[in-house]
């Protein structure tokens, strides 16, 4: 450990990563011993660390540093100093100690092997007195097979299932001899190693055995299918229902407020509080849009296709809607109860489309005009129009009325820009289509175009 | 009616700032009286007594100073302020008002010099120039570090990398602060001169050269013997840094080990730092003569002595 005065025993650098990219001897020694690599990051835990703070804080600092290496417990004096451009720092050991590390005692050395077997194994069973199962508990994947075999047979003795390799299999044996050997397992690719435990008091026979297999590979990658699963839907699964239930009281509430059930109240507060209703109902309405956008996203999104009845559905998403049309003075047509159009589609996807159309119609048509809902058969397609008297739609603005979150610069009329996008992804999920055909000032006509049902059209 | 709304809104502010304050009030008023009784019952030696508050209040105020210079110096209270905020940094000058009142008594008390102890005038006198140079190191900086303390000073340099790193972010802040900004008075070219310093106190600052790392850097060459875990042997200074290294434990903390509500986990950490209970007893009776020693100290320090891993990092290893 001597050195003369003010010497220094080894020079280090390392780069701006903390790699150690040269160093004299003992300091590479050590970090090899530790597990570094030549030119690799700094493997000795109490040199990184300093190491790092060095180059953080931007000036010298001067340390012990402490390190085991196996053999040798090392406490050196290390000062670090960063250097200005690259952001490496250059290491100077100024004194070096080694000493051996003691030999602990054998039961404690014993005592921890078993710990570390038992959080290591991947495999445990408990056997009685003569070695035969109990129970058997294992969770690698390489090792299913072994398991279920010897659960299927308790009661015999395990070397039936692990044949202990290059041992002569006269049973039985005594357990110390057993104990560490070797074993194969079928369809498993890695070597085996049987620790037996002992359940015993001192001085007598055992009563029972843990049995654990190790393995010093560590399992293979789980299969990809696995990894990949199913995503858990954000919005969903997890939003929806937690946000659900406090906006709808936040809206019930502010409904008690604007409709003055709790006592006399000035006009202006009771609009505030419908204010706070509608804003909360749209939020609703995002919520729904939402977990809506996430199915129809989703890469394993299709419908249930049935026969239903374009006229039926027509009629009874009219008649959802008849309240808020009157609201606004609009008269909603739909088709006669007479009419019928057979149809191949899911019937509370069409129903959807088609509350979202009638929905918008309503919306953003002139008080006291009219909506006609129609019903069209075009061979092997079948149609329902909804048309409208409102201001029509430009013909440059009609394909990105359907895109997503597109508003066409509209805001605060309790919209959320994805209904449209939504409908024709049903639409086109049910084999159909969702158009539209309009011009300024004369109103616009979506139309929903789903296959006809051949066999009764 | 927006008017009114706005208005009655207010006038619900100020009743609720009002409820605020006097409730703040009423908290503080509760806690003087029990902070008041500890201050009057602590003696000479208490963790809160009049010689430690006015010793860190002093430091405290020389760091500001220090890192305002540079600025120009009226920035030292608002500094301050930010210093007394950092927990670290209160705990480290604590730390080092209690350790100078224990080489205070101990040297009224046992004549144990606060520099010139039997271990370093041994490590002075060593054949070894490398301990040799490290001993006359630390017995400059302790010195240094004694005439410090008289004055009740503390300088940005002695203190450890971490809050040194700390009061320069303190520094850095302060100009560019919310108050700051708000204060008109605030000079132009204050942030440069502000970086500039930053920059000269990271290139001047070398924590090889602070008493602390000396001490520990004289302890690491001098090796692994029970010497140095003597008061006697090393003084006040020199033992507190040994026991440091020997438990792996922070060396504030052990500092904080050393007062008389702490006698027995200063003597878990002396037992599991490897010293035999004649040592342990030797150690606790010098910091604190008017305690006696509990009984079953003897089976205590045996039992841990005889655990199979011993306690800190440097169980395994010393």
């Amino acid at each position: 450990m001597t050195a003369e005065q003010g010497a220094i025993l080894a020079h280090g650098r390392s780069d701006g990563e903390d790699r150690l990219v040269s160093a004299d001897e003992p300091l590479a020694g050590l970090h090899l011993r530790c597990g570094g690599e030549p030119s690799g990051t700094i493997a000795i835990p109490e040199l990184l660390e300093l190491v790092r703070k060095a180059r953080c804080y931007k000036f010298r600092l001067s340390r012990p540093v402490h390190a085991q290496d196996g053999v040798h417990a090392v406490t050196a004096w290390v000062e670090v100093e960063p250097e200005a451009g690259e952001g490496g720092c250059a290491i100077r050991v100024r004194s070096w100690q080694s000493e051996v590390i003691p030999v602990d005692e054998s039961a404690a050395v014993e005592s921890r092997r078993v710990v570390t077997d038992r959080q290591l194994a991947e495999l445990s069973a408990r056997l009685d007195a003569d070695q035969r199962l109990l129970a058997v508990v294992a969770d690698a994947p390489d090792l299913a097979d072994l398991a279920a075999a010897m659960a299927n047979g308790l009661g015999q003795p395990w070397t039936d299932f692990l044949p202990i390799e290059n041992g002569n299999r006269q049973q039985p044996l005594h357990w110390r001899l057993l104990d560490g050997s070797r074993v194969r397992v079928e369809n498993s690719l890695r070597d085996w190693r049987v620790v037996l435990v002992p359940q015993m008091q001192p001085g007598s026979d055992p009563a029972g055995f843990e049995l654990l297999l190790v393995s010093d590979e560590p399992a293979p990658p789980a299969e990809p299918e696995a990894a990949m699963g199913r995503r858990r839907s954000l919005v969903g699964e997890d939003l929806a229902p937690v946000l659900r239930q406090p906006i709808a009281r936040i809206i019930a509430n502010a409904e008690t407020i604007r409709t003055r059930l709790a006592g006399p109240l000035p006009d202006a507060y009771s609009e505030y509080a419908g204010e706070i209703a509608s804003a909360g109902r749209l939020l609703l309405d995002l919520l729904d849009d939402m977990t809506d956008l996430e199915v129809v996203e989703s890469a394993g999104f299709g419908t249930a296709p049935d026969r239903i009845d374009l006229s039926e559905v027509s009629r009874q998403a009219a008649g959802i809607l008849g309240v808020r049309a009157r609201e606004k003075g609009i008269v909603l047509e739909p088709p006669q109860s007479s009419e019928r159009l057979p149809a191949i589609a899911e019937f509370r996807r069409v129903l959807q489309v088609l509350l979202n159309l009638i929905g918008n119609a309503i919306r953003y048509s002139p008080e006291n005009s009219r909506i006609w809902i129609r019903l069209e058969n075009a061979g092997d397609r079948a149609r329902v129009i909804v048309a409208d008297q409102g201001a029509g739609i430009a013909e440059d603005q009609q394909a990105r009325v359907f895109e997503k979150f597109e508003r066409l610069g509209r805001s605060g009329d309790g919209g959320t820009g994805l209904g449209l996008y939504i409908s024709r992804r049903l639409a086109r999920a049910m084999g159909g289509d969702l158009t539209v055909e309009s011009a300024p000032g004369q109103g616009a006509r979506f139309i929903l175009e789903v296959p006809a049902d051949g066999a009764e059209g | 009616m927006n008017d009114q709304a706005v208005h009655s809104a207010s006038d619900e502010n100020v009743e609720a700032m009002l409820r605020n304050e006097l409730a703040r009030g009423d908290a503080m008023a509760q806690s003087v009286l029990p902070i008041l009784r500890h201050l009057v019952l602590a003696q000479d030696n208490s963790a809160l007594g009049d010689d430690i508050l006015a010793r860190v209040r002093g430091m405290v105020g020389a760091l500001a100073e220090e890192l305002a210079a540079p600025l120009n110096g009226n920035e030292s209270d608002r500094i301050r302020a930010a210093l007394i905020d950092s927990p670290a940094l209160l705990a480290h000058l604590h730390a080092a008002a209690f350790e100078w009142q224990l080489v205070e008594r101990l040297q009224d008390r046992l004549a144990i010099d606060p520099v010139w102890s039997p271990l370093l005038q041994a490590a002075v006198a060593s054949p070894e120039p490398p301990v040799k140079a490290d001993a006359l190191a630390f017995l400059a900086a302790q010195a240094r570090w004694c005439r410090s303390q008289r004055s009740m000073t503390m300088a940005v340099g002695e203190l450890p990398a971490e809050l040194v790193h700390e009061a320069l972010l303190i520094q850095r802040a302060v100009p560019t602060g919310i108050e700051a900004g708000i204060e008109a008075g605030i000079e132009p070219g204050i942030e440069g001169r502000a970086r500039q310093a930053e920059a000269a106190l990271r290139q001047a600052y070398d924590e090889g050269t602070t008493r602390l790392a000396l001490a520990a850097r004289l302890l690491t060459g001098l090796g692994t013997s029970d010497e140095a875990l003597s008061v006697a042997n090393s003084g006040v200074s020199l033992f507190l840094s040994a026991l440091a290294l020997r438990t792996g434990q922070e060396r504030d903390r052990v500092v904080g080990c050393c007062h008389d509500a702490q006698v027995a986990r200063l003597m878990l950490m002396l037992s599991s730092a490897g010293l035999p209970p004649s040592g342990i007893g030797e150690a606790v009776l010098s910091l604190h003569p008017d305690g006696g020693l509990p009984a079953g100290l003897e089976h205590l320090a045996r039992d841990l002595a005889a655990a199979p891993a011993g306690i800190g990092p440097q169980g395994a290893g010393a």
